[in-house]
């Protein structure tokens, strides 16, 4: 396997909201590149939490997270913002994206914010056609249905070129037709672009495709 | 570029529509006041800078013909007029009454009585009938003529004598009087005073030796004011400025606090209302000073399309109310301009309270089902 993309090592992360809630409690982990890791966990296990760490969307209260070298537990905000926007695409849910931007407009739009191309409209046209969503580039985001949102929501993480994706329950509102499709084009952001995956799920489909797989109950990982 | 803060702000069409339409009816509020406020100015100051008059000769501290009063004796006009340089000296009386229109009693007149035999003080702004008048004969302010529905021809009294309106006059509307023009011998009998005039006008024969004849005036008669017709002028706009002007600054504030207030409120709820899709770009990776941008470009449409919005209700509302409010006199000047930036600016201010609320949305809320 090779060197370690991202690498988290004791990570803690506590809420105080009147008492204090540890979320994630001493949780390390490492993704190579070209690497899946699929956490899994009930509701409330923390992995999202984690995964939210490891994205640079929240800082650890203790331990450490390096990704790419730099680490992520010492940025200021706008050190993790530029992290997020270079290094790391996210996929959620929910899909996220901006209904009143067309589907090419809400990728484009992520690489007009990191300035990676003089050309950002036919990047944004070539990351859609990656993901076989070119057709749908003039739509809104509205007329969608589930998968074809979550391929664009691909498309948009995979514009900016990142060394890492983290995807958040990427087929957890979609058919199984299209949640295959989804995990198909996650597992070839890994294998073909080397990029290190990390995906949070309920869904036991992707275990099969997963290079690890990660159980976390109680803010703790269990393997 | 693509256009997120546009997209972002027009997808909320009813709460934009509104907020356009608050911001609009304040610009056109402060639009309006500005232009009332330069109409006043204009109706208080026309007549003395149009009138032809060099040299305004009054009691000693008047400098005005609004608001001081100033007493002397006509016939000081021909030693005036014996002073080297001086042209014309002619007598002019003030006269503040009321008509009677039509058994109506009118609003407070200001009544300037000329010689009609210089005819210097006459109105230069008759843009219906004429200013040469016989005894009975009068000349009135449009705003005057409007109000009580008089023309030319119609007849109103005062202080008992009756009146044919002669002319009607423009741009001598002071808001609360009006001016009206007579002969000084009606003026007289108005008065029941003969030998009585409120300020001696000169002209001198030389233009450029105005500062020159109004020294030797001053020499000759040191007991007495002599304002050069600049000075005069402006005496107008420091009595006028000085009376209203604190009004306007006033409202002036309090509509560019509404306005801030207004659009920070739209602002405020829109960033509220779609949390979710800020933190989206957040967790995207976009800077906090690019989503300050994007709220500040929104505070900046808002505004421009109030802008937009209230000089066309200015537009559409000013007949109207000149229609219904003869005595309002309304002037748009260019400087009126000026609103737009000055609004702009507190538009930009006002994304402030949206900005504030903008740092507290965290990225690791995309999570959030």
């Amino acid at each position: 396997m090779n060197e370690p993309l991202l690498r988290a090592e004791e990570v803690t992360k506590e809420y105080a909201a009147g008492v204090v809630v540890r979320a994630v409690r001493g949780v390390s982990l490492s993704v190579a590149a070209g690497e899946i890791v699929l956490i899994m966990g009930p509701n409330g296990s923390g992995k999202t939490t984690l995964l939210s760490m490891l994205g640079g969307l929240v800082r650890p209260t203790s331990g450490r997270i390096v990704a790419g070298g730099r680490a992520l537990h010492e940025l200021s905000d706008r050190e993790l913002a530029d992290f997020r926007l270079r290094h790391a695409g996210f996929v959620f849910q929910g899909f996220r994206l901006l209904d009143e931007l067309s589907v090419r407009e809400n990728v484009q739009l992520v690489i007009e914010l990191a300035g990676i191309s003089s050309n950002p409209r036919e990047a944004a046209e070539a990351a859609l056609d990656s993901v076989g969503a070119l057709h749908l580039a003039e739509r809104s985001p509205r007329v969608l249905s589930g998968g074809e949102k979550q391929r664009v929501a691909i498309a948009r993480a995979l514009a900016n070129r990142p060394m890492l994706i983290l995807a958040d329950e990427p087929t957890g509102s979609l058919d199984s037709v299209a949640g295959e499709a989804t995990i198909a084009l996650l597992e070839s952001a890994a294998r073909t672009d080397g990029r290190g995956v990390v995906i949070v799920s309920h869904d036991s489909r992707i275990a099969r495709h997963a290079d690890r797989v990660v159980e976390m109950e109680d803010g703790v990982m269990r393997n | 570029m693509i256009p997120v803060a546009r997209r972002l702000l027009f997808r909320n069409r009813g709460g934009l529509i509104v907020t356009i339409a608050g911001v609009a009816a304040t610009i056109s509020l402060l639009l309006f006041l500005f232009a009332v406020h330069d109409g006043v100015r204009d109706g208080s100051t026309r007549y003395v800078s149009t009138a032809g008059v060099d040299i305004w000769v009054s009691q000693k501290n008047s400098d005005n013909i609004l608001k001081s009063s100033s007493f002397l004796p006509a016939d000081l006009a021909f030693e005036v007029a014996e002073v080297d340089g001086v042209a014309v000296a002619s007598p002019l009386t003030r006269v503040i009454t009321k008509a009677d229109v039509n058994g109506r009693r009118s609003s407070t007149l200001f009544i300037l009585a000329f010689d009609p035999e210089t005819n210097l003080g006459a109105p230069t702004t008759v843009s219906d009938g004429s200013a040469k008048l016989e005894r009975g004969e009068i000349v009135l302010d449009r705003s005057f003529v409007k109000k009580y529905r008089l023309g030319v021809g119609s007849m109103l009294e005062i202080q008992g004598r009756a009146f044919t309106v002669k002319g009607i006059s423009e741009g001598t509307n002071a808001l609360v009087s009006q001016f009206g023009f007579t002969r000084r011998d009606d003026a007289a009998a108005i008065l029941g005073l003969e030998n009585t005039a409120s300020f001696i006008l000169v002209t001198v024969r030389e233009p450029d030796e105005r500062s020159k004849v109004a020294e030797r005036i001053r020499v000759q008669f040191p007991d007495l004011s002599v304002h050069e017709a600049d000075d005069f002028v402006r005496y107008h706009h420091e009595e006028m400025q000085s009376g209203v002007l604190p009004v306007f600054a006033a409202a002036a504030i309090f509509g560019a606090f509404v306005c801030a207030l207004i659009v920070a409120l739209m602002l405020y709820n829109t960033v509220l209302s779609r949390r979710e899709d800020y933190a989206t770009l957040k967790a995207l990776g976009a800077s906090q000073r690019w989503l300050v941008r994007v709220i500040v470009t929104q505070a900046l449409i808002v505004t421009a399309l109030g802008c937009a919005g209230g000089a066309a209700i200015v537009a559409a509302m000013t007949p109207l109310l000149l229609y219904t409010v003869p005595a309002l006199s309304l002037r748009y000047e260019p400087q009126l301009l000026f609103v737009l930036p000055v609004a702009l600016l507190v538009g930009a201010v006002s994304a402030l309270a949206p900005v504030g609320l903008l740092k507290r949305i965290y990225p690791g809320e995309v999570f959030r089902a």
